[in-house]
């Protein structure tokens, strides 16, 4: 392998990373948190690309137009997913029954996904890449699309937003008090019903974000929700449940290994994340926090 | 941050589970662990529908016979769900994994090796039980989030192998299956329907006999409280493996039944539509009771079939369904006529 390949993959796996880690931290700031698993991740991912779709056809594919939908459409998604967890999730909280919010998650990704198809059919949609950033820059000898160097750039941004967010601000503070234990925060004056509808708002709003982004780079369709959930999964339980740094660190490892495997068989490829989650479980043996006392 | 999170302020000894087995919510006096509801309030709906079913070829149409066969053929999955979720408190959302290796393994046993259909039947249940104690290892040992995460992962894994390997599996196109004229719909829906039903009954006696046993209570009370049964000496990891091997039998059978009642096997088989209806249905009719799923399956068959009449957005009106049963009635339909107090009790240690 040339240099040139070498460097060209590592920004294709970086920005798939990026995308991957968008998921799986959404998933892991509500589990953490909520103790929810949430199902509509998938669904929230695919919602993202097709509110992208009709963003791009109101505003324009100009750089202007992509600005405003990569803020609206979280922040649109994010609203519903307040809704949801104000109405759904919030009765659920004292029974402490995981499985029941499980299946609350799920309808909500049923409701989701009857919703896109009541709105924009069956029919797969295309939305064309931000004007201006449909070229390639020249770096390190390498041709890297605009598009895959902003997707990281948006990605590092947002990943050092999270954890700045949640070890240098009050809202992180609380956010972890929450996931060590809710009942004391409670009692010490914190509104945690608002906590966690915002956890839950910014979970889903992050995994919206990976819809945007992959919106220009694939066809939208309603396949999106189990492409989107299956990685994200994988990631999650690879890094270890609830845990941010392991997730980063898991999405980078699928994220590149999947880029670089594309080169021998780009369909095989999409198998990369099961072998990388086999290697990781068998290395980290079965003695450790993933399994159950 | 993460180091606690999978702990998150639950208590140890806690029901993890909350409103747990319907069983509970039996009539009053019923003794824990007893075995909740009598044998004919268990079984009883179930053999009735059994019956029904026996009957229906003679009162109603063939598009109502096709129909029941898939209802038949679904209602197997969701008993196959409800014996882990409902007796073992183990969730799996990869039923649909050992639905397409029992699919698939029938046909290609037919197809290529020119097995008769109930001996490749018995092939394609013995793939899908050894892909269970395979993967069963490592998967009844991980804590109970992680089983359903991985469960899905795996199904979704073999989804897209079906899809990509057009050499052996047929790819996107699927496998149409060579049947005998008997079993095939050339020669009318009668054969393969009552081969449906037939071996339907079979499963279905078989399941009820286990569940009622020893074994099915050592199961209830792996789910109540498994710390609890392991220091009474049960072997916790070796009872969940064989109940996940024998849940994948069922939904393994389910699969080489749908070869009769679809005629052709396509990837979407392994798809996760089919764990989470299997999870639907359960729901609808009542978790952890013997004839919950297959009355949950008989309803959302019948769901389905108007709804898709009416509509092509069938997924809106399932997942509807879904919240409204979740909402409304969490220990399914048939607790509704049980007076409507039932179904608000809190969960939490009653005993």
């Amino acid at each position: 392998m040339s240099f040139v390949t070498f460097v060209d993959q590592l920004f294709a796996g970086l920005s798939l990373a990026f995308v991957l880690f968008f998921s799986a931290a959404g998933l892991n700031l509500v589990w953490g948190v909520l103790g929810v698993m949430n199902f509509a991740a998938g669904s929230v991912y695919m919602l993202g690309a097709y509110l992208t779709t009709s963003a791009i056809a109101r505003l324009g594919a100009s750089a202007l137009g992509w600005t405003a939908a990569l803020i609206l459409v979280p922040l649109a998604v994010a609203g519903l997913g307040a809704i949801a967890e104000i109405a759904l999730l919030r009765r659920t909280y004292r029974q402490q029954d995981e499985n029941r919010q499980f299946m609350l998650t799920l309808a909500l990704s049923y409701l989701i996904a009857g919703m896109v198809v009541l709105v924009y059919g069956t029919h797969f949609r295309t939305v064309s890449l931000p004007a201006g950033l449909s070229g390639t820059w020249t770096i390190l000898g390498a041709q890297i699309e605009q598009y895959t160097v902003l997707t990281i750039v948006l990605g590092l941004a947002v990943t050092v937003a999270i954890w700045l967010g949640l070890y240098r601000t009050r809202a992180g503070l609380l956010t972890r008090a929450a996931v060590d234990d809710r009942e004391m925060l409670s009692v010490l004056g914190v509104n945690v019903n608002r906590l966690y509808s915002a956890v839950f708002a910014f979970g889903i709003a992050l995994g919206a974000l990976g819809g945007v982004l992959i919106a220009p780079q694939s066809t939208v369709s309603t396949n999106l929700e189990t492409t989107a959930l299956v990685p994200a999964f994988i990631v999650v339980v690879t890094g270890g449940l609830g845990n941010m740094t392991g997730a980063l660190l898991a999405a980078l490892a699928i994220g590149i290994a999947q880029s670089f495997v594309t080169l021998q068989d780009a369909t095989f490829a999409q198998l990369t994340p099961y072998a990388v989650m086999t290697i990781v479980l068998l290395a980290r043996g079965t003695g450790r926090r993933w399994v159950a006392a | 941050m993460g180091r606690r999170l999978s702990a998150l302020g639950r208590l140890p000894g806690a029901s993890r589970h909350g409103p747990t087995g319907a069983w509970r919510c039996g009539p009053a006096g019923a003794v824990p662990g007893g075995g909740g509801p009598g044998a004919l309030a268990d079984g009883g709906p179930a053999l009735a529908l059994l019956v029904l079913a026996a009957v229906l070829p003679a009162i109603v149409s063939t598009e109502y016979v096709l129909l029941a066969a898939s209802i038949a053929v679904s209602a197997l999955v969701a008993v196959s769900f409800n014996l882990l979720f409902g007796y073992a408190g183990m969730f799996s959302f990869g039923q649909s994994l050992f639905y397409g290796l029992g699919a698939y393994g029938t046909v290609l046993l037919m197809n290529e090796l020119g097995a008769p259909f109930f001996v490749a039947l018995a092939g394609g249940v013995l793939v899908a039980v050894i892909a269970a104690l395979a993967s069963g290892v490592v998967l009844v040992r991980v804590e109970p989030v992680a089983f359903i995460m991985l469960t899905f992962a795996l199904a979704a894994l073999f989804e897209f192998l079906a899809e990509h390997t057009p050499s052996f599996a047929g790819g996107d196109s699927g496998l149409v299956a060579q049947l005998p004229p008997e079993l095939s719909f050339v020669a009318g829906v009668n054969g393969p329907y009552y081969a449906i039903v037939g071996c339907s009954a079979l499963v279905l006696a078989g399941v009820f006999a286990f569940v009622r046993s020893r074994g099915g209570l050592i199961l209830r009370a792996l789910k109540e409280d498994s710390l609890r049964a392991r220091t009474l000496g049960v072997e916790v990891e070796a009872r969940k493996l064989a109940v996940f091997a024998l849940a994948a039998g069922v939904a393994g059978v389910a699969g080489g039944l749908s070869v009769l009642s679809e005629q052709i096997v396509y990837p979407s088989a392994f798809d996760w539509k089919v764990s989470a209806n299997a999870l639907i249905a359960t729901l609808l009719g009542g978790v952890g009771r013997f004839s919950g799923p297959v009355l949950g399956a008989v309803l959302l068959g019948l769901i389905d079939f108007y709804v898709g009449k009416l509509t092509t957005d069938t997924v809106l009106v399932e997942g509807l369904v879904l919240l409204a049963v979740i909402l409304l009635a969490p220990k399914g339909v048939a607790s509704l006529w049980q007076g409507l107090g039932g179904s608000r009790t809190v969960p939490g240690r009653v005993s």
